[in-house]
């Protein structure tokens, strides 16, 4: 009888561990396949941010306009800042092969990026309880790319950006046309290269 | 397009050498055989075949010298095109960054800067206060039908600052005449640099900056300041990329 309660246990054990494994190997699979189906859902050029710019005697008066995917406004800010360049900083985060951009300090030549406004918290919509950039906003967005654009947005937010360690970087960017040579009524686009993680302005 | 391939021209070209052969036989038969009958209504019936296929022969025939030549073409325009994709992919790097010491008030770096033919132009090493550095580069992008001919796009390293040292009161990287020096090592290779038209590179820059209409004449897409800039949480390597694509990028070199 003792014999068979060894076997038997035995038996237990070799099936929760199979059942262990089983589960571990769905999790590993799954979330791989998450990333990537994610990742294809993202546009390789796009326009998340467009600005307006004014600068008068050591002022610069700025209208930022956020865009999802479909290049639908879904924020904006207006404000000014002192000096005479304005620095719109990014977070590139490559996943991948990918970047992704997240507009999210506003500085000029004269303020140190320490002393800089944020501005991600502007675009932030919130899904059933999920936080969501709603820059990332996408036509053919599903369950999993909300949650896999969530989780990296929930690591810039609580400051653990550094998580990425060498797969993120930062780009502030900056005009560089003479002052009296912006029109304040242009419009300037940040032009987001998702596979390369380069981004430009460009005067529409 | 028709799909035509050499079974149907080889049907063509037989069936109009059948009809020719026959028209050939009955004309033989009318001019040294007078007395042999042979209906006359078969014989033009013969010849508008043979007329007919000798047409659509030659049609065939010149559709397929077209057809030939188009191949030809794309196939071209395919070699070219993966030359516009190979110039449109490339990257050249700017800058290496090496951490070599660091705290939580100040860190240690070297900045070995490249000219954009990848020849080393100027090494230093620089203390500067604060935990991330900031390195920025004025980047000319052009339009994307001059870097698919061959242009390249441009860009040179300007001011060093960190997260608590403002862009204003960061370092300049290249003197006035340093970067003079820098652009013009390289000024043979870019678009727009004839010895008429500029006298090089920087002038060529600086005439963009402050003149947007000159700018655009030339191509230039965007010019834009871009700072590239990471925490530093280790003694380790940043490269910084220009793409031709449009923009900046910087990679932590693993050892």
């Amino acid at each position: 009888m003792k014999k068979y309660f060894w076997l038997i246990a035995i038996v237990i054990l070799f099936i929760l561990a199979a059942f262990i494994l089983k589960i571990t190997y769905n999790f590993v699979i799954r979330s791989r396949v998450n990333v990537e189906k994610a990742i294809s859902i993202l546009k390789n050029e796009f326009i998340p941010l467009k600005m307006k710019i004014f600068i008068s005697e050591n002022i610069i008066k700025y209208q930022l306009k956020f865009y999802d995917q479909m290049g639908i406004n879904v924020a904006a800010i207006n404000d000014s800042i002192s000096g005479n360049q304005l620095l719109i900083d990014f977070y590139v985060i490559k996943i991948k092969d990918n970047n992704l951009f997240f507009p999210y300090l506003i500085y000029s030549n004269e303020i140190p990026p320490v002393m800089g406004k944020k501005i991600f918290e502007v675009y932030e919509k919130n899904y059933d309880g999920i936080l969501f950039p709603e820059i990332y906003a996408s036509d053919d967005m599903n369950e999993n790319y909300l949650y896999f654009i969530s989780s990296i947005w929930q690591a810039i937010k609580s400051g653990n950006i550094t998580f990425f360690s060498s797969n993120y970087n930062g780009n502030a960017l900056h005009l560089l046309s003479n002052i009296s040579e912006i029109d304040p009524n242009a419009v300037y686009e940040f032009v987001c290269h998702t596979a390369k993680g380069g981004i430009e302005i460009v005067k529409h | 397009m028709l799909n035509i391939d050499n079974k149907i021209i080889l049907t063509l070209l037989s069936l109009t050498i059948i009809f020719s052969a026959l028209y050939t036989v009955f004309q033989f038969l009318f001019k040294f055989h007078p007395e042999k009958k042979v209906s006359k209504i078969f014989f033009i019936f013969f010849t508008f075949l043979k007329s007919i296929f000798i047409v659509a022969f030659i049609i065939v025939g010149l559709y397929f010298v077209y057809y030939i030549y188009s191949t030809i073409n794309q196939y071209l325009t395919l070699i070219e095109l993966r030359k516009y994709v190979k110039n449109l992919s490339k990257e050249r790097v700017l800058a290496k960054i090496i951490i070599t010491d660091f705290s939580d008030i100040n860190f240690n770096c070297i900045v070995e800067l490249y000219s954009l033919s990848g020849k080393i132009f100027k090494k230093d090493e620089y203390q500067i206060q604060g935990t991330e550095f900031y390195i920025d580069f004025v980047v000319l992008n052009f339009d994307y039908i001059f870097i698919e001919k061959g242009e390249n796009n441009i860009a040179y390293p300007s001011v060093l600052f960190s997260d608590l040292i403002s862009y204003d009161n960061g370092i300049q990287l290249l003197s006035p005449e340093e970067l003079k020096n820098y652009l013009s090592s390289d000024s043979e290779k870019f678009y727009g640099l004839s010895e008429n038209k500029v006298n090089s590179l920087s002038n060529f820059i600086f005439k963009c900056i402050y003149d947007n209409s000159f700018a655009r004449k030339n191509g230039v897409r965007s010019i834009v300041g871009s700072a590239l800039h990471h925490k530093i949480l280790s003694k380790s390597t940043f490269k910084v990329y220009l793409q031709n694509t449009g923009g900046l990028t910087m990679v932590q070199e693993n050892f």
